[in-house]
């Protein structure tokens, strides 16, 4: 409460007086109410007397307080119990009334008695005003600037909430929402709040402005709608009951027993017709633009170096459709590349109706020379006049200097001819590119020699490696092994066979071990498959001498007929054949 | 868990790589919108901005068309240099390259073997090469020993491999030496005081680092010199009292030694 004091200290004072009800029959009773806007300190001050009412001299005092969208108001009510007694019409004028010590004028108020037997038709105007406040308590308007629109044109609109002063709405639950889709219109964002009087009420008016594009052609349907909450009283109706809650206290709905109802208000439905653009007169340069326009053309630069950019900047002011303004084209030429424009607005960004709207070209020149820039082609549709008006900008001439490191690729034709490698016309170098390409942490090109993955990676070849390296060192191995002890078995059986006199068992030995040799010798697996021509072919090929050919095959052959002839040839007794076939094993180790 | 800890890596590299291509962008886009409205000195700007972020062949592409038409010639040649490391095949920039240095009263360089076959950027495909080599020939000699070959093929089998192998390692050798060339490579710039309007201006050697000596020699912007190395393998510099960076450096050819400002010589690889 001190909080709404302080702020009702600032908020202006203004006073209402009325009857409530203000007609009456002569056996009921009225209430007339004061009711001070701005301040809750207590007035001072003497009510006039009027013939014919019996006025209380003890009024209720009743302050209240409220916050509408965060707007904080204080208001303070006196009513006085008046009883009439006789019929007429009765008024009391204005009086004067010290609210803070500042004198203040009551306006006057007029109570109207009427005979007993007149109850039904002050009913009935009772109820009939109840309708009329209703309508007028809370209403939406829409305002349009002409009762039609040009397909693509955009118009400036206000959607309007009016709330009468005295309806405790307690929040906008909804923004103003459009319907009629012919239409497209920019962002409903915060509202213009004003006051305003109307019907001898008193509103506060939310105001949202609206800029209103026609779609398509015809007669379209455009309303608005929205919803806002209040709060009600509770005690409907109940005029009997406890006299307790007939205080204005809980009978108030800001501080009473209220409850709070959604109310959802809609505007008039308009039947608004859209026009199409006339096709007579249109002009070549017509793209669309409508409004009430001017344009403007300028360069930055009158003398640029080939390649260097000049600006051209086309500007569009005035009140139009800049939301949907396409952009006009100009086309490049052999002399002039001219890239696509920019987009900047000066106004409103969410309206786009009223402003200055630019458009930025970077016109390239390619060659050098005096170049003319040709005009921006614009025109537009003045809705007020119905006319197409021409307005596209003036054309530039620009003086192109050579510049020291271009080279006109007209002029060196000659120069091109004397050096090859420049055939490669100026005007393609100096490209710019307009994606950045892969990006790069570092410059360094980092060899993988140092990176520690690399040598890690060779771990796998070096395993494999080693591995079939060990497999084929003790595969080689372990034949060797078995060779050897087929070698000194076969040295027994021959000393055996010495011993013994066995002279089959002696030469079978013998060729076995002399195999065996050569076998190592061949890098042969399995000697005992060699043949005596393999055997001779073998001690050839490692140069053996003829005498130690000669000597094995003597041996072989002897072996040979001891097996297959079973005679035996030489008359040498095993001893010596022993130390013979010993000399001769000596022999073939040495050729290894 | 070592599986983990190698994922988080990788992913982290990824994002590292990916955060710092995306930061360079908008500076990147800012500096085309602003060359392409004709203010090209917020473009080298916003150009520069990007360059102290990541690098990209285009980027350096870029700024350097923007120095050689604002008419420092030096430093578009040290850019040109820069995009040519990243994309080196690209003919655009070694046609606007070429220009430059012509534009620029310098020799036009002959490309010997270092600038293709054994460029810096060749290096990762001859140690591949060689190590696959290597690694084939390896396992042939381990596979063939045994068998019926005879010893001379055997021999000539090994010696042709060998041959590759070394060729191999000469060719990594060579392409690291690159490498460490282009790392002491430095092309001389016009200070910014010069650069205003002083298109004769020349980068003097000196004989001693400090301003106030005589000129060994001089350079012309844009002239590549290779800064000598100290007994430690470090770039030989020096650091005035007023925090001068000095560096000694001689042309490619040698022909030319002397010492000249951080700011003169500008490396490649900065």
């Amino acid at each position: 409460m001190l909080c709404f004091s302080a702020f009702g200290q600032h908020q202006d004072i203004r006073i209402e007086a009325n009857f409530s009800p203000s007609a009456i029959t002569l056996s009921r009773q009225t209430t007339y109410k004061v009711t001070i806007h701005g301040s809750q300190q207590s007035p001072a001050g003497s009510l006039p007397a009027i013939a014919g009412l019996r006025i209380s001299g003890n009024p209720r005092v009743f302050r209240s307080a409220s916050f509408l969208n965060g707007v904080p108001s204080v208001r303070l009510e006196l009513s006085f119990a008046v009883k009439p007694e006789r019929p007429g019409n009765f008024t009391i004028p204005s009086w004067n009334l010290s609210v803070q010590g500042t004198p203040r004028s009551v306006p006057p108020a007029t109570l109207r008695v009427l005979p007993p037997n007149q109850e039904d038709l002050l009913r009935e105007q009772a109820r009939k005003k109840q309708e009329s406040d209703l309508r007028q308590a809370l209403f939406l308007e829409v305002n349009l600037p002409r009762k039609y629109l040009f397909e693509g044109e955009t118009a400036l609109t206000s959607v309007d909430l009016y709330i009468w002063e005295r309806l405790p709405i307690t929040r906008l639950v909804q923004l103003p929402q459009k319907s009629g889709d012919a239409f497209s219109q920019s962002e409903i964002n915060r509202p213009i709040e004003k006051r305003a009087s109307r019907n001898g009420k008193n509103y506060t008016v939310y105001s949202w402005p609206v800029a209103l594009t026609a779609a398509m052609e015809g007669i379209h349907e455009l309303f608005y709608k929205m919803t806002v909450r209040v709060r009600l009283q509770n005690n409907r109706g109940s005029t009997s009951g406890n006299p307790f809650l007939q205080d204005p206290f809980f009978r108030d709905p800001f501080f009473g027993f209220g409850r709070e109802e959604a109310m959802s208000v809609t505007s008039e439905k308009l039947q608004l017709l859209v026009k199409s653009l006339p096709m007579e007169g249109r002009p070549q340069a017509f793209r669309g633009a409508i409004g009430t326009i001017s344009t403007n053309s300028a360069t930055d630069a009158e003398r640029v170096t080939v390649g260097d950019p000049v600006r051209v900047t086309f500007t569009v002011s005035g009140k139009g459709n800049f939301g949907v303004m396409p952009a006009p084209e100009i086309d490049s030429s052999e002399k002039i590349k001219i890239g696509p424009p920019a987009f900047s607005f000066e106004g409103d960004e969410n309206l786009r109706y009223e402003g200055t709207q630019r458009f930025d070209y970077v016109v390239t020149p390619l060659r050098p020379g005096q170049i003319e820039i040709p005009p921006v082609p614009f025109a537009y549709f003045d809705p007020t006049s119905e006319q197409y008006v021409n307005a596209s900008g003036d054309s530039h001439i620009v003086r192109v200097d050579a510049g020291d490191a271009w080279v006109d690729p007209s002029s060196t034709e000659s120069a091109l001819a004397e050096k090859q490698e420049d055939t490669e016309p100026t005007r393609n170098l100096f490209q710019t590119e307009s994606e950045p390409s892969e990006w790069r942490k570092s410059l360094t090109p980092e060899p993988i020699l140092r990176s520690s993955s690399f040598w890690y990676l060779q771990i796998a070849p070096l395993f494999c490696f080693c591995w079939i390296l060990g497999w084929r060192i003790r595969r080689s191995n372990s034949s060797r092994d078995t060779s050897a002890k087929r070698f000194a078995s076969l040295r027994n059986e021959i000393k055996r066979a010495t011993k013994s006199n066995d002279t089959l068992g002696f030469f079978r030995a013998s060729r076995g071990a002399i195999r065996e040799k050569i076998g190592v010798l061949a890098g042969q697996e399995k000697p005992e498959i060699l043949d005596r021509d393999e055997v001779i072919f073998i001690l050839k090929e490692r140069k053996a001498s003829n005498e130690l050919i000669s000597e094995i095959n003597e041996v072989l052959e002897t072996a040979d007929a001891h097996e297959f002839a079973g005679e035996a040839i030489s008359n040498l007794p095993l001893v010596d054949w022993q130390i013979r076939i010993k000399h001769l094993l000596k022999n073939i180790r040495a050729l290894g | 868990m070592k599986l983990i800890r190698i994922a988080v890596y990788l992913i982290s590299i990824t994002f590292c790589y990916g955060a710092a291509g995306n930061e360079a962008n908008r500076p990147f886009y800012d500096g085309v919108r602003a060359e392409a409205a004709g203010d090209l000195d917020a473009a080298i700007t916003s150009y520069e901005k990007a360059v102290a972020i990541s690098h990209s062949a285009n980027l350096h592409g870029n700024l350097a068309n923007l120095h050689y038409k604002m008419g420092a010639s030096g430093k578009a040649i040290l850019h040109y240099r820069k995009a040519l490391l990243l994309d080196p095949g690209n003919p655009e920039l070694n046609s606007n390259l070429a220009f430059t240095r012509k534009s620029s009263g310098l020799s036009s360089a002959t490309p010997s073997a270092d600038d293709f076959y054994f460029a810096p950027e060749s290096i990762s495909i001859w140690i591949w090469a060689t190590t696959i080599a290597f690694w084939l020939g390896a396992y042939t000699c381990l596979l063939l020993t045994g068998s019926f070959i005879s010893g001379f093929a055997k021999i000539a089998g090994v010696i042709c491999w060998a041959v590759i192998v070394a060729f191999g390692t000469y060719a990594i050798w060579r392409a690291d030496r690159n490498i460490d060339f282009i790392a002491r490579e430095a092309v001389a710039v016009l200070p910014p005081k010069a650069d205003e309007g002083n298109e004769t201006s020349v980068i003097r050697l000196r004989r001693y680092a400090g301003g106030a000596n005589d000129a060994n020699a001089e350079l012309k912007p844009g002239e590549v010199v290779r800064i000598d190395k100290d007994e430690n393998g470090q770039l030989k510099m020096h650091i005035t009292k007023d925090q001068v960076k000095w560096y000694l450096a001689r042309s490619v050819s040698g022909g030319k030694k002397g010492w000249a400002t951080a700011e003169e010589l500008q490396r490649i690889l900065q």
